[in-house]
């Protein structure tokens, strides 16, 4: 249990190596919402399009915080360091645990003074229901890091890893409802819009905050459940594996 | 002769980003033939010169693309002087004025490339007006590319720290991309107090508002003098300061 939470804590006190990248995505998530979203607000009736942009990009930055896992271990793995790490007294379990929890803790503690900010746009309806959300997201931000784990362990060259990651992010983010909602898409973007984990993210997050339209079904629930819990369970064995070529211990 | 080696080796260098290329420029047209496509069928503003949203973008999203491949100039700039290769170039018998001005002549001729696609699209789309606006919508692109990518050179030479480098970078490309009228009217920024004038002093502004002009008689009345002064105020200036710098930094490498 010990060892656990040394690897959560070395990589909680890892948290200020990327300050610029933190800085420069939190000065972005305020432009974003407080000049882009604005201006596009002007041009559609039917829809505070601010508050239904700021949700989304609340989660879209949750998403990119916890992707960042697998630029990182892709370094790990180029710079040599998990050699050092497998010199460890602890188990294989342990480690790969801790690094994912303390990766998704990092995620959370990134991204909560953006959500701050961000309920002052959108306000809230119920806490109940925000609380509940709040867990719902913390669910997928464990497995959003642990999608990044995954791609991190296949990957170690920066320039592969930046296409595979700029492919994922081009057609996951616009054809989920991050930027626009459902009935704006054409039918076959709302068919992948369905099973795309960052739509039911946003969907539940913006019933959480009770905007207008927004309601949650249990198929985003037992999605959001299913999608975290295999995730992570495939990026454990994945990442066990490339660490040293045997399953967890 | 000199100069045609350092822009044939640039433009074969610009490939050697392949993976990167593509990314944006498939993060470009899903910008355009996904995003734009499904917001449009929310817009229903149409009083401010914007009956079809997509219509509006494409222009707009051939200009950011061409600001994107611009930016890769400045990256290689700055790995030049980490991995210390600017020594080896600066050892080339080639005149150094030549040197500086071969490398800003293929930046905008490698961004050129890079948008061409997406030009065509937005002419599928829009339809063009006459052969000679196509030849200026060409004219004001390479104009805009060759400001764009000495700008990415000054930040690239005049800061040293690579942190504060990758700062402002960030900086400068939000004020561009989300202060111009890439993505909205300028009608529809001024309704926010400041943000007219920020438009009106935007380089991107200037190029989408020549382009769509241009290509689209809908919006030839947002051609201004203001835009195209502007834009060749801009290049001017930024090509100057690129070549100032740029040379200042040779001589400190």
């Amino acid at each position: 249990m010990n060892n656990f939470l040394n690897v959560i804590e070395r990589d909680l006190k890892r948290l200020w190596n990327y300050k610029i990248f933190i800085f420069t995505n939190a000065i972005t998530f305020l432009v974003q919402i407080f000049i882009y979203a604005f201006i596009l607000d002007f041009l559609v009736d039917d829809l505070n399009y601010t508050q239904f942009y700021a949700a989304g990009v609340a989660i879209l930055t949750l998403w990119s915080f916890g992707m960042w896992a697998a630029w990182e271990i892709a370094d790990e793995r180029s710079e040599g360091v998990i050699d050092y790490h497998l010199t460890l007294p602890l188990s294989r379990t342990e480690y790969v645990l801790g690094r994912m929890i303390g990766g998704t803790l990092r995620t959370i503690i990134y991204s909560l003074p953006l959500f701050i900010i961000f309920l002052f746009v959108t306000g809230f309806g119920s806490i109940l229901n925000l609380l509940s959300v709040f867990g719902l997201l913390f669910l997928f931000a464990f497995g959003v890091t642990g999608f990044g784990v995954i791609i991190g362990s296949f990957s170690k060259e920066h320039t592969k890893l930046s296409f595979i990651l700029g492919l994922i992010d081009a057609f996951l983010i616009r054809l989920s409802t991050i930027y626009y909602p459902e009935r704006a898409m054409q039918y076959w973007m709302q068919f992948i819009s369905r099973v795309n984990p960052l739509t039911q993210a946003s969907d539940a997050l913006r019933w959480g905050l009770n905007l207008p339209g927004s309601s949650i079904t249990l198929y985003t629930i037992l999605f959001l459940v299913l999608f975290s819990i295999i995730l992570v369970g495939v990026a454990i064995r994945v990442y066990s594996r490339r660490l040293e070529g045997g399953l967890a211990t | 002769m000199s100069m045609l080696a350092i822009m044939e080796r640039d433009l074969r260098n610009f490939f050697k980003y392949k993976y990167w290329i593509v990314v944006l420029l498939i993060t470009n047209l899903a910008d355009l033939l996904i995003m734009a496509a499904s917001f449009s069928n929310l817009v229903t503003e149409t009083s401010l010169l914007l009956s079809d949203y997509l219509i509006f973008f494409a222009p707009g999203i051939t200009v950011l693309s061409l600001f994107g491949a611009s930016f890769i100039m400045g990256i290689e700039v700055s790995q030049e002087r980490h991995s210390e290769r600017i020594h080896y170039l600066l050892s080339l018998p080639i005149n150094r004025f030549q040197f500086i001005v071969a490398r800003a002549f293929a930046g905008a001729i490698r961004s050129m490339i890079f948008s061409i696609p997406l030009l065509i699209i937005a002419i599928i789309m829009i339809g063009f007006q006459s052969f000679l606006n196509l030849i200026f919508v060409l004219g004001a692109l390479f104009v805009l590319a060759m400001g764009l990518t000495s700008l990415s050179i000054i930040l690239a030479t005049a800061i040293q720290n690579t942190r504060r480098y990758q700062l402002a970078r960030g900086f400068i490309s939000m004020w561009l991309m989300f202060g111009s009228t890439v993505f909205y009217p300028r009608d529809v920024m001024a309704y926010i107090p400041g943000m007219g004038i920020i438009a009106d002093i935007n380089p991107l502004s200037f190029g989408a508002n020549i382009v769509r002009g241009l290509l689209d008689p809908a919006y030839a009345s947002t051609i201004r003098a203001l835009d195209i002064i502007g834009l060749l105020l801009f290049s001017g200036l930024m090509v100057y300061l690129g070549l100032y710098f740029y040379n200042r930094y040779t001589k400190t490498a």
